[in-house]
């Protein structure tokens, strides 16, 4: 998986690319909750290139989610469309990475 | 100018003792060597020499051969047998260079001699020549006692082979894992003691850091630099795991070996490993068996990824045998930790929550017990089922599981169920879904780990073929993998 993490003081653009499985997940996961201890708040995710993200994926994007939001920061995931769409309206996952 | 650069930087705290009875010989000795930078010591005669050279420990000495009370040779012969005296470079002066004072200075110890009267640049290259030769060796034997420290201090055992395969030192710690003696094990190959047979073939690759030196030739783990794990045999017979890593010598004249005893580690490893079997047997236990009665087919697909698994599943009938109650779910993550959040999960469901309760009411008590319940960031997905045979429907709501397939009426077709994951926002709502049901009618509800193997044209398989196929997806799936399938009879 090609990602790409660009940092702006508090703020974190995610780009993701392809399969997001358990290994890409946990380094993923790794890095952004890194991240996050060094101050980072605010998560964008583009999920404009994501073909498939499994459990390991989603439990990723909650981890980060819940641990900036509690400082007040926030995940957002944008570019959803299509298959990746449908899997966050089924899980609902859609009300808390859009809102 | 000097005839000589000047040494005396090089030859700072180097002293020569020089002992001649003769004060104009010393001096002129002394008037040539003090310019290079050289300590000078003088003595009279032989037993001042032996003296001198114990109080002094010079780095040189230069002995004029007739002297005396004691001469030179006499003097030369017993500071040879001094402890300090073997490696102390002797040089003899001698008026008469004849055959026999050459020969006699050379039996009694000197390194050389000199003719009276000495040729100032030939004396100071030669001394030169033998301190530098005597600091080489001295740094030489420093390096070694130091290898030789280190290798007595290293908890690993060490031993080193020769180009011809055979042992020519063994650490004091090898001696000890290994328990035989020296004498036995040096200057012989290593599998006349300790090492079983050599391999016939590469070692697995995930086990190798470095490629092997010839990679067409036939393994030999004795003179390839890799990382291994293997057994060596004891000197009481037994053999025991070892890890080691051997490293050929630069120039390919053999190799040294560092190894430890891993028995501990492996037993561990062992313990641990029937620990997880015994986990995996005690969730397999809980977890129902298939089902064939007069009003169902039912048959349970249970696949951990690792011996242990985060998905479980359960079912029950109401007391009059009417309605059938049931739940499948997946706790997101692998291995021991979410294996126990999974038992968690399991006793949420069969005692925090009525099993007779509607599939949403179910689902939303699930979601706010397992807030107290799982550690943070942890979350499942669920789906919960109740098919009521006097009414012929199926009631089902969704948490994170979201999809299921059902044949109705010989038609198969994935049915879509929004509901949120348990675990990641509480006091939520779950919606209720119902539909109906016919005999022939199948079910098939299960977790992400076969789901997403699930090929397009899954619709032309009909039970009992697609609950074989998806049998087939859960084994070869690299995540937990569950499903129940439900055939209504």
């Amino acid at each position: 998986m090609d990602q790409q993490i660009t940092v702006i003081e508090k703020d974190v653009s995610v780009t993701l690319h392809g399969r997001i499985e358990q290994q890409q997940a946990t380094e993923l996961k790794d890095k952004l909750l890194g991240l996050t201890g060094s101050g980072c708040l605010n998560f964008t995710v583009d999920f404009e290139n994501v073909e498939y993200i499994d459990s390991s994926g989603l439990g990723m994007l909650v981890a980060v989610r819940n641990q900036v939001l509690s400082n007040g920061g926030f995940v957002h995931v944008v570019n959803l469309s299509g298959k990746m769409k449908r899997l966050f309206e089924l899980t609902c996952l859609i009300e808390i990475f859009t809102e | 100018m000097p005839i000589l650069a000047n040494n005396t930087a090089a030859n700072h705290q180097k002293v020569i003792l020089i002992v001649d009875d003769s004060i104009l010989s010393r001096k002129m000795l002394r008037n040539i060597l003090e310019p290079d930078g050289y300590t000078i010591v003088e003595g009279a005669n032989g037993v001042e020499a032996v003296d001198l050279f114990s109080k002094h420990q010079p780095d040189a000495v230069l002995l004029d051969i007739v002297m005396p009370i004691m001469d030179g040779l006499e003097a030369c012969a017993q500071i040879k047998k001094l402890p300090e005296g073997k490696r102390t470079p002797i040089f003899m002066i001698t008026s008469v260079a004849t055959k026999e004072a050459i020969s006699n200075a050379f039996e009694a110890g000197a390194i050389d001699y000199f003719s009276k009267p000495p040729n100032e640049m030939v004396i100071i290259q030669r001394l030169r020549r033998v301190i530098e030769a005597r600091s080489w060796e001295d740094a030489l034997i420093s390096s070694q006692q130091r290898l030789h420290t280190i290798t007595a201090t290293m908890g690993e055992g060490l031993y080193v082979l020769n180009a011809d395969g055979n042992v020519t030192f063994l650490n004091p710690e090898a001696e000890y894992i290994l328990g035989w003696n020296p004498e036995e094990v040096l200057g012989k190959s290593p599998t006349a003691t300790f090492y079983p047979e050599p391999h016939s073939t590469y070692p697995d690759a995930q086990n190798s850091n470095l490629e092997p030196a010839a990679a067409q030739e036939p393994y030999d783990p004795l003179f390839s630099a890799s990382y291994d794990e293997h057994e060596y045999r004891h000197s009481n017979g037994e053999k025991f795991p070892v890890s080691s890593v051997a490293r050929d010598f630069p120039d390919g004249k053999g190799c040294v070996v560092v190894f430890r005893d891993i028995t501990a580690k492996k037993r561990a490893e062992e313990q641990l490993r029937q620990d997880i079997l015994l986990a995996s047997r005690i969730q397999k236990e809980f977890l129902p068996g298939d089902l064939d009665n007069l009003k169902l087919r039912l048959d349970t697909i249970y696949h951990p990824s690792s011996h242990v698994s985060g998905d479980l599943f359960d079912y029950a009938w109401s007391p009059d045998g009417n309605r059938l109650f049931g739940y499948i779910a997946d706790v997101m993550g692998h291995g021991i930790a979410t294996a126990l959040q999974a038992s968690t999960l399991r006793a949420i469901f069969n005692v925090a929550t009525d099993k007779t309760s509607p599939p949403n009411v179910r689902l939303a008590t699930a979601n706010n017990q397992i807030f107290s319940c799982f550690a943070a960031g942890s979350f499942a997905g669920a789906l919960c089922f109740e098919l009521d045979f006097t009414t012929n429907t199926l009631s089902y709501s969704a948490a994170g599981i979201n999809e299921f397939l059902a044949v109705l009426n010989s038609t198969p077709q994935k049915l879509e169920v929004p509901g949120h994951f348990l675990g990641i926002i509480k006091d939520k709502d779950y919606a209720l879904h119902t539909i109906n049901f016919a005999p022939g009618d199948s079910f098939f509800f299960m977790t992400d780990g076969i789901a997403e193997y699930l090929p397009e044209n899954w619709m032309s398989y009909a039970y009992p073929k697609l609950k074989k196929l998806l049998a087939l997806f859960a084994v070869q799936s690299a995540d937990d993998a569950t499903a129940l399938c439900l055939n209504i009879k």
